[in-house]
């Protein structure tokens, strides 16, 4: 999965227009971000991803940069 | 014979505020969605002036009603609640004489949120077990929604106020509680907190200035903060360690428990956590549709509103789990009877 289709997954995840979020974001920035909407976004890299988000890394997920980050440095991303 | 639980009883203030009395007075707000994903419909709301020992006094009177053991047995009066009626005196010695029981009770306040009833549970199987007591009395009460400011939407739709009241003493029949795992981790004190009222922080003209954060929720230091994402994200990590860690001092396989009674959160964090936990299809037990997050009050509510039905039977194994606010957790089993 690409940067791009991430992004896209978090927006389908918070009920979003694909693109209407940028790597800025946080959960103080985007209305659809509450604690539904977290677990919405953790429920969908679950599913979507090939990896195990692990516990260290969902205690730091506080920005789509911070979640970025951490699935490149493990090569989630394709890109 | 070991402690049990011999009955519980719950009150809910008279006034509800469904989903459509909310999208009346908010119409940006998304309550379809919301109420799809939280499972909650209504919540009820203590009048102005009813305090969380009011509701805990209905709720105890009514438990008492039952004659489950007279009155002069309850040896101890166990109150959790955030929401006291004063600083002091003690919201527990208003309620042992409003409840008309002995001058030989032991009564206290403890202040905890949702973890607060299976950490009552604890104390009382303690007292109960050691023979101290014969009857401890466990009120847990809560009215949240007078922190709430009403444009907080990340607080409104989730919480209502309710009260408890489980009644612990030597078993009759199969019951006993059986072991529990605890835990605390203060440095989320910050996540979930009602910032101004305390002596740390007094209510002042400066701590009512309302705010409205970039996701569109309005609030002042005098109400209830909750960072949702922090929250969530601390109870999907912390549950299923606690849950592993209580069916191993017990000796149980996740088959062995029959219902999983967890603090109800809402519908999707308790889904969640049933595919983290890996708990069996069908366990765990959901039930909030009509009264909300009521913080301590949920467990005890939801296991009772089962036991009424016939879902949960006399030698049923549960395993109950609160999280929340502090933050703090507690699980424990125990054999219904």
């Amino acid at each position: 999965m690409k940067t791009a289709e991430f992004l896209d997954l978090v927006c389908e995840a918070l009920g979003r227009a694909p693109g209407s979020l940028s790597e800025a974001d946080t959960p103080w920035t985007v209305e659809e971000w509450d604690s539904i909407g977290h677990l919405s976004i953790i429920s969908a890299m679950d599913e979507a991803l090939n990896v195990s988000v692990n516990d260290e890394e969902l205690r730091n997920f506080t920005s789509i940069r911070e979640l970025l980050d951490r699935l490149r440095a493990r090569k989630a991303l394709e890109d | 014979m070991s402690a049990a639980i011999l009955g519980i009883s719950y009150y809910l203030p008279d006034r509800v505020e469904t989903n459509e009395d909310l999208a009346r007075e908010n119409p940006d707000w998304r309550l379809d969605e919301l109420a799809e994903k939280s499972g909650i419909l209504a919540r009820h709301i203590a009048a102005p002036g009813e305090t969380a020992s009011d509701l805990g006094y209905h709720a105890a009177m009514r438990l008492m009603e039952r004659g489950i053991v007279a009155p002069a047995e309850i040896d101890y009066l166990l109150y959790c609640t955030q929401s006291p009626d004063y600083f002091l005196p003690t919201s527990a010695c208003v309620l042992q004489d409003r409840l008309g029981l002995g001058m030989h009770v032991g009564a206290l306040d403890f202040n905890l949120g949702c973890s607060g009833f299976v950490v009552g549970l604890q104390m009382a199987r303690c007292l109960v077990d050691a023979g101290m007591a014969r009857n401890v009395l466990l009120i847990t009460a809560e009215t949240y929604t007078k922190f709430i400011h009403p444009r907080d939407r990340m607080v409104r739709i989730l919480f209502g106020d309710a009260a408890a009241a489980t009644l612990i003493g030597t078993g009759r029949g199969s019951g006993s509680i059986g072991n529990f795992v605890v835990g605390t981790d203060g440095k989320g004190s910050q996540k979930l907190i009602v910032p101004a009222g305390g002596l740390r922080s007094p209510r002042s003209r400066e701590s009512a200035v309302e705010r409205t954060d970039e996701s569109g929720c309005t609030r002042s230091a005098d109400n209830l903060f909750m960072d949702g994402p922090a929250v969530f994200t601390f109870a999907i990590t912390t549950v299923p360690h606690a849950l592993t860690a209580l069916l191993a001092k017990s000796q149980l396989a996740l088959n062995d428990v029959d219902w999983y009674v967890f603090h109800q959160a809402n519908k999707y964090m308790l889904q969640h956590l049933a595919k983290r936990c890996r708990i069996p299809d069908g366990k765990m037990v959901v039930e909030l549709e009509d009264v909300g997050n009521t913080v301590s009050a949920t467990i005890p509510i939801a296991i009772q509103k089962w036991v009424e039905r016939g879902r949960i039977r006399e030698g049923q194994r549960l395993a109950l789990i609160g999280f929340g606010v502090g933050y703090s957790w507690a699980a424990c089993d125990l054999v219904w009877g």
